[in-house]
């Protein structure tokens, strides 16, 4: 189906849709990166936007200086990420409950107002990007049915990879230590070094799709790692089903059309969100991916 | 004489003023079934926590298989052959009976960085987590959620966590307790077929089962061991016949 949008999009000359399904794809790649921490391994990591931010600047900043090579600019985003994962996660993962869902978001802050703070890359008015990532002539990314459909097959990757790993021995000991962490302790498993890899991984993917992001706006800006960002991708996540493969897709389509539905009805848009939300999760408890006939796979 | 496995000396642990554990020596051969019995709260599990390594100890040395492992966290001791099962049954609730052993299983076969095939689809973790299923009798219960089972079930389940791991000793606590009477007596025939093949530490009120089970027996009573021996020398010993006041031995 998502294959098929860009011909009709075209055919109904409504380019319009075709950013709006890029956005939620992009998205989907950042909700399920968190889905792999909150879903499968039961972290409530509140700064996920984090990486969205480090990865969108990565390929700001290079490319401020000049370097536009997608490569490298991709590669750092992703890189950076995984560091700071490795950072924030080795102190956030030895507490737990509440202690680690402010940690991580205080860490996210800092890196909000780091970004502020540098007035060199725009402070919080952001930064125009010049020029899209240049993939040696591979993809342009200025064409945009091109960018869509690497989306497409980047998010697709990002889906399969985190079922895979969610479904491998590391996946088995990562959820292991979510369902009843004595127990594991009692057979052998320390959940820490698990715990931190998958972290790493997340942080990772999530660098991706900032640096999708970035190319996506043409912009980067400390809004990126806003902690309403962070919330918004944890819904994602729990609107479309919590530890499940299609979930972080579902969930930002959902999430993402109904924003811009609203957005364009009324400019109290937020206040008639909130509460939607709060229904949506009272009322699929399974998520999006629960009313699916095979959608609540293990 | 059987070896020596596990040696105990002046094991403490209080709770402030409380002493739930006051200097225990204790010692289990390889191949016994050596029960601990002792009234409510007398520190049995206490005692059975700090084998396991879920408490450190304010005082004393555990030595397993010669090696002193007073030290080590719950998880190297279980490495290194100690495994154990809670008073309060303990099992990966939202998992299938296979996926729970198949962990125990995994965890036994060393790190879990592995990240591509699928852990269900791994016939060197099913099948020894189904061999130790049909041990325990859940054989046809395979594919039943951990929480969709019978009390008893899951006590038997608990049992299968821990023999997959291919335990040297196993620390059983309570696993017959709560139980209805057909329940009890097929854990009580489970825990017997282990008989000769495991080394075991078995805590448990039910007298039944410690009479008929153990080669040896201690007796626990506020924190102190007073008395270990054959299950005839603790039946005939008086200071234990005071402590069980009233108790039909
Ligand atoms: N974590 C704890 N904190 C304080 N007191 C405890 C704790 N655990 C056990 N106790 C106390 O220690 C004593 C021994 O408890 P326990 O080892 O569970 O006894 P048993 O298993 O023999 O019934 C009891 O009085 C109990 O209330
Ligand atoms: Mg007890």
């Amino acid at each position: 189906m998502l294959t098929l949008l860009p011909p009709v999009a075209a055919a109904l000359q409504e380019p319009f849709y075709l950013d709006l399904v890029r956005k939620v794809m992009i998205f989907a790649i950042a909700a399920a990166s968190l889905n792999l921490i909150l879903g499968y391994g039961g972290m409530v990591s509140f700064g996920h936007a984090a990486y969205l931010g480090i990865g969108g600047y990565a390929v700001g900043v290079l490319a401020f200086y000049g370097t536009t090579s997608g490569w490298v600019q991709w590669g750092v985003a992703i890189g950076a990420s995984a560091l700071v994962a490795l950072a924030i996660g080795a102190v956030s993962i030895r507490t737990s409950g509440i202690y680690f869902i402010m940690i991580t978001l205080a860490f996210t802050q800092m890196l909000y107002y780091l970004g502020i703070s540098i007035e060199e890359y725009g402070g919080d008015d952001g930064m125009r990007i010049k020029a899209r990532s240049d993939f040696s002539g591979l993809i342009d990314l200025g064409d945009p049915v091109a960018f869509y459909y690497l989306a497409l097959v980047l998010m697709l990757a990002c889906l399969f990879l985190v079922h895979r790993i969610a479904n491998s021995r590391f996946g088995m000991v990562l959820r292991a230590a979510k369902s009843n962490e004595p127990r594991s302790r009692g057979i052998g498993f320390s959940p820490y070094a698990y715990r931190l890899v998958a972290f790493v991984i997340a942080g990772a993917m999530c660098g991706l799709a900032g640096a999708m992001f970035a190319n996506h706006t043409s912009f980067i800006t400390p809004e990126f790692m806003h902690w309403t960002r962070s919330g918004e991708i944890m819904f994602m996540v729990i609107l479309g089903g919590i530890a499940t493969t299609a979930g972080p897709l579902l969930g930002a389509l959902v999430l993402l059309v109904v924003e811009t539905l609203l957005a364009g009805w009324t400019e109290h848009w937020q206040a008639i969100l909130g509460p939607l939300l709060v229904l949506s999760v009272l009322f699929f408890r399974r998520g999006l991916a629960g009313l699916m006939p095979g959608g609540k796979d293990g | 004489m059987a070896e020596t496995l596990l040696v105990v000396r002046g094991l403490a642990k209080s709770f402030g003023a409380l002493r739930a554990t006051d200097g225990i020596d204790f010692e289990v051969r390889e191949g016994e079934t050596h029960a601990v019995i002792g009234p409510n709260g007398a520190g049995k599990t206490t005692f059975i926590k700090q084998l396991s390594g879920e408490l450190r100890p304010d005082a004393g040395q555990v030595r397993f298989a010669g090696e002193d492992i007073t030290a080590l966290p719950a998880h190297r001791r279980s490495r290194k052959g100690l495994a154990r099962s809670f008073q309060i049954t303990s099992i990966y609730r939202d998992f299938s009976a296979l996926d729970n052993v198949a962990l125990a299983v995994q965890a036994r076969a060393g790190h879990s960085f592995r990240f591509w095939r699928p852990a269900r689809e791994d016939i060197l973790l099913t099948q020894p987590a189904r061999q130790a299923l049909e041990k325990v009798g859940l054989g046809a219960r395979a594919d039943v959620l951990a929480a969709n089972l019978a009390h008893g079930e899951q006590r038997q389940l608990e049992i299968a966590l821990a023999l997959a791991t291919q335990p040297r000793l196993m620390l059983l606590d309570e696993p017959v307790a709560g139980m209805g009477s057909d329940e009890s007596q097929r854990m009580i025939e489970l825990l017997a077929s282990l008989k000769g093949e495991k080394t075991v530490v078995l805590v448990e009120h039910d007298m039944d089962a410690v009479f008929s089970l153990a080669d040896r027996i201690s007796v626990l009573v506020y924190g102190r061991i007073i008395a270990t021996g054959t299950p005839a020398e603790i039946r005939a010993n008086a200071e234990v016949r005071a402590a069980y006041l009233g108790e039909d031995l």
